[in-house]
């Protein structure tokens, strides 16, 4: 089974950030960088998978060249071998030229499975999975909590079992034709930790670099050039007021605290 | 050439190490701690992940580490709890003098059953009359045809009652001094082995520290590491491999004590401004700061001498002197920090002040770390 997982680097949120100058990025200098959590949950379903199954799982990333210590951590974890788009045309790229960007590189492996985080921590915008899944002309099921494939074996299989997430608590059991593109939601597993021997064995693993022309597009078709979306403006919102403290023993500050939330925030 | 900067890969084993810390030891620290019970369940999980053995050569499948690389994981787990800490690295100080010394057969029948599962090994140097006068040492060794007879006690072994295995020395002939010192390996299960009662410490109570008795056990003489005799000069070699370990492990009790009285200060207000706007408290962050560092330096020099092959002694005995002092001023400090729920057990910079303190005791006392100086320094 040849599996793809699409891997993010991300900034570490306990760094202290600051916007550029132009307040239309974060600036990177002095940042550190982790792997998305949502993608290192997608690496886990996809190397237990091959546990199961054999087969391949190969990294897949678009970003700068300081991402491959990210990727290096992803084959630390178990993965074979991986692939980076590392191309500075492809910077302020929108999600949509991202995701063809992924398919190109996608559709030249001919993967069995294609999995994604369900978002990245910095962008929250859950689109790069879907737009792929539609580039590459598969089907596509999001949010994933359980995924089975239905005949184990060495043979391709054709079908899984996949559990969804749903709004306020509810879960949806559905079946998917593969090959597919899914993403992952945290807590699908537990992530592993990279053994010791397998971080200083990762280096030896492969990674090619791609660059625009092996993908088929022209620079006009990506970076700001090629985006539908521009970001105008990063910025901290304002301060909301602040939180009340309510002063009393505890039977009078419950007391208090009950009438407000009734006839002040009208919650209850 | 001067070079401070960590490489990627021990970037990633720093990160390993602090997150296992963050996920399986932060959370039961406190109770290992408190009832004194041993944290087998850790163990067996840093095994997974290859967190100890670091000694071990990758050739007879360890994880492949340099010292440095294992300096900067030590820091991690010790930040965490530094009895735990003890006990993952105790295999490192019995198995190394098999490393140095051991033939391939040796290094393959007692080195490779510790990359297979999570066995434990102790390093049985101390006696109750013999602690920084090693040579003073009463266990005897007398060779009788195939094998050679061990009898006597070692005393303050860690993982005693857990190993499997252990690096014994003893004497040949009392009268012979250090020359008369042999190290040998010993199967736990061997007859006329028994361990003694586990110590009730003061700190670092997450590692298992007893007593072991040696009764007429019969050794075969295949374990003899190096000749007869060569026992000290493994035991030193051994000592100065472990130090900057040791050392670095004060440095994360240290970083620990700072980190939480950093954060303190800055949370605890008197006389209407948060303490850490005091000149007095300030004082005692900096030069907690400015230890820290430089016992982080001092661990990282005599490591990158190990890994050169350069002669570390001096440097070792630096670092482990430095750092385990250390250690204890700024957990000190700390304490202090938090004044009076510092000293309550609710606060974890106790613990960290009982822990540190044994680091100036064990593996050479910090009197014995100034005399190694001083040989050094005044050959």
């Amino acid at each position: 089974m040849k599996i793809v997982v699409c891997l993010k680097e991300v900034p570490d949120t306990e760094t202290h950030f600051r916007l550029n100058s132009s307040q239309t990025a974060i600036d990177r200098e002095g940042i550190v960088f982790k792997m998305n959590p949502f993608d290192e949950c997608a690496i886990e379903e996809a190397l237990q998978l091959k546990s199961k199954q054999g087969g391949e799982v190969i990294l897949l990333t678009l970003g700068p060249e300081s991402a491959k210590q990210t990727i290096r951590k992803g084959l630390a974890m178990g993965a074979d071998r991986a692939l980076h788009i590392n191309d500075p045309a492809f910077e302020n790229s929108d999600n949509l030229v991202i995701a063809k960007a992924l398919a190109q590189a996608i559709q030249k492996l001919g993967a069995d499975l294609i999995l994604t985080g369900v978002q990245s921590e910095d962008g929250l915008n859950m689109q790069t999975g879907i737009m792929l899944a539609e580039f590459l002309g598969l089907p596509h099921a999001s949010i994933l909590t359980k995924f089975e494939l239905l005949e184990e074996g060495p043979k391709t299989n054709k079908k899984a079992k996949v559990q969804r997430e749903l709004e306020g608590g509810f879960l949806e059991e559905c079946e998917l034709d593969l090959p597919a593109v899914i993403t992952v939601q945290t807590g699908m597993n537990i992530p592993r930790y990279p053994t010791l021997p397998n971080i200083m064995k990762a280096r030896t693993k492969e990674i090619k670099d791609l660059k625009l022309s092996d993908l088929g597009l022209t620079a006009e078709q990506v970076g700001l050039k090629g985006s539908a979306i521009k970001v105008l403006k990063l910025f901290v919102p304002e301060k909301g007021k602040g939180a009340e403290m309510i002063p009393g023993d505890e039977a009078s500050a419950t007391k208090t605290l009950m009438k407000k939330l009734k006839e002040e925030a009208k919650v209850l | 050439m001067i070079d401070f900067s960590l490489s990627e890969e021990q970037l990633a084993l720093q990160e390993v190490a602090r997150k296992f810390v963050r996920n399986e030891i932060l959370p039961k620290a406190a109770h290992h701690d408190e009832t004194a019970e041993f944290p087998k369940a850790v163990i067996e999980k840093a095994f997974e992940i290859g967190l100890i053995n670091a000694c071990i050569p990758a050739s007879l499948g360890g994880p492949g580490l340099s010292t440095l690389d294992t300096v900067i994981t030590s820091e991690e787990l010790a930040a965490g709890c530094m009895g735990m800490a003890t006990s993952l690295m105790a295999n490192d100080l019995a198995l190394y003098p098999i490393v140095v010394a051991g033939t391939d057969e040796q290094k393959k029948a007692f080195l490779t059953p510790f990359t297979k599962a999570p066995l434990l090994a102790s390093f049985c140097l101390t006696e109750p009359q013999a602690g920084s006068d090693v040579a003073g040492m009463t266990t005897t060794l007398k060779k009788e045809g195939n094998h050679y007879l061990l009898n006597g006690q070692k005393m303050f072994i860690t993982n005693a009652s857990y190993a499997s295995q252990f690096t014994v020395y003893a004497t040949l002939d009392k009268n012979l001094g250090h020359k008369g010192i042999c190290a040998i390996v010993v199967d736990a299960k061997s007859s006329g082995v028994s361990i003694g009662k586990k110590e009730n410490k003061m700190g670092q109570r997450a590692s298992n520290t007893a007593a072991v008795h040696f009764d007429h056990v019969k050794v075969p003489k295949e374990n003899l590491l190096g000749q007869e005799g060569e026992g000290f000069k493994i035991a030193m070699k051994t000592l100065d491999h472990s130090r900057p370990l040791v050392a670095i492990s004060a440095v994360g009790v240290a970083r620990a004590a700072y980190e939480h009285a950093l954060g303190y200060s800055k949370e605890r207000t008197q006389f209407g401004k948060p303490i850490s706007s005091f000149q007095a408290i300030q004082f005692m962050l900096s030069e907690m700061a400015m230890s820290i560092e430089a016992g982080r330096l001092l661990c990282h020099k005599a490591a990158w001498q190990l890994d050169h092959g350069i002669r570390p002694t001096l440097v070792a005995s630096y670092a482990k002197a430095f750092s385990a002092d250390m250690a204890m001023k700024v957990t000190t400090d700390a304490v202090q920090i938090f004044g009076g729920y510092g000293y309550s057990k609710e606060y974890p910079v106790e613990k960290l002040m009982r822990d540190a303190k044994l680091i100036q005791i064990y593996e050479g006392t910090s009197q014995i770390q100034r005399l190694v100086i001083a040989k050094e320094i005044l050959r």
